[in-house]
């Protein structure tokens, strides 16, 4: 085979490989990046349920360790915002006697996004306080939005619908 | 012959002399460098053919494992969308089109659930007949709880509103169903096998 034959084989061999190399790097960054959303969003799940129940659980008679217990699942700005939310609280749990126990019936994936996770939880407050004879039960919804905050999943938004 | 004639043939033998030289360079023959040049690209094809060989295994197994996670990623989509239109189903019904949003619910189910919904077809039928009831469901949201390639549970939180007799303007209900689904091989489909109201 001669000089220019083997130029142009060179030629075809390089492109050919600079064409697979790339089709690999990008199907293993596509599978990397939804393999991390999947460990992520596994690893949520799976922190969902003690999150929840420490978040909408409270004692009026050790609320501050309630709501230091709720706070160390919560991160970024919902920590603000769940520090106002009980402090307002706080008063008004104390004055009726309040005792909410948060129990998680089920959790779901709903997304999973590069560094948040959507889930769906079947929440239960189980309430006691000083207008309830016995104990009463809300069934909520909540939607959960978790992020890896040094290796564990905390809540950034919580919301009921 | 005058000097000046010498010097001009002497220049003349020289310049041709020199030009000579120099076709000699141009045109001789270099028998050793066209072999030693062709060698050295059959190395560099050689070393080019084995990378593509190597960029060509890693990109097939790449591209199967980008696969498989698609085909389970569409998998759960496919169960998600299935579950979702069940649950609307479910709780979407009307005296006017009783039987037909019976049978929806019918052809889109398996197992434990369709048995069960058969079994009390008629008493559903004439609950929704004798109250004149409809109602209309709306999904809020769906979740994955767990998934493989050929089942599948899903959440389901959706809300209604029924009309009957007794609620002419109709009373909003909220729902918090959990399906279990699973893959049909004959039709492709997620029929849902089981479904409750989660307490």
């Amino acid at each position: 085979m001669d000089v220019n034959r083997n130029r142009i084989l060179s030629a075809v061999l390089v492109t050919a490989t600079l064409a697979a190399t790339g089709l690999a790097v990008a199907a293993w960054r596509d599978h990397a990046a939804a393999a991390d959303r999947e460990h992520t969003g596994q690893t949520c799940l799976a922190g969902a349920t003690a999150a929840a129940q420490a978040i909408f659980s409270y004692d009026y008679r050790s609320f501050d360790a309630s709501v230091a217990n709720g706070r160390a699942f919560t991160t970024g700005s919902f920590t603000d915002e769940y520090t106002e939310t009980t402090t307002s609280l706080k008063p008004v749990a104390e004055q009726q006697q309040a005792v909410v126990r948060a129990e998680v019936s089920a959790a779901g994936l709903i997304e999973a996004r590069a560094n948040e996770v959507d889930l769906l939880l079947y929440v239960n407050q189980y309430r006691r306080n000083v207008a309830i004879t016995g104990e009463k039960v809300d069934q909520n919804r909540v939607v959960l939005t978790m992020t890896l905050d040094g290796g564990v999943c905390k809540v950034v938004k919580a919301a009921a619908i | 012959m005058t000097t000046a004639v010498k010097l001009q043939s002497l220049s003349f033998k020289l310049r041709k002399r020199r030009l000579k030289g120099i076709r000699k360079v141009v045109t001789r023959p270099a028998p050793r460098r066209p072999r030693v040049a062709s060698k050295w690209w059959r190395d560099v094809n050689v070393v080019l053919g084995l990378a593509l060989v190597l960029a060509v295994v890693l990109a097939v197994v790449s591209g199967l494992r980008w696969q498989d996670q698609r085909t389970a990623e569409r998998g759960r989509q496919e169960a998600l969308a299935a579950a979702k239109q069940a649950a609307v189903n479910f709780v979407s019904i009307s005296v006017s089109s009783v039987d037909s949003d019976m049978q929806r619910i019918i052809d889109g189910a398996t197992g434990e659930f369709k048995e069960e919904y058969e079994g009390n077809k008629a008493t559903f039928r004439t609950q929704i007949v004798e109250n004149k009831a409809s109602s209309t469901g709306t999904v809020l949201r769906a979740a994955i709880l767990s998934s493989d390639s050929d089942s599948a549970v899903v959440l389901v939180a959706l809300d209604a509103t029924i009309t009957n007799v007794n609620s002419p303007d109709g009373k909003l209900s909220h729902y918090r169903m959990q399906l279990d689904l699973a893959l049909d091989a004959g039709s492709g489909r997620w029929l849902v096998s089981r479904l409750d109201f989660v307490g």
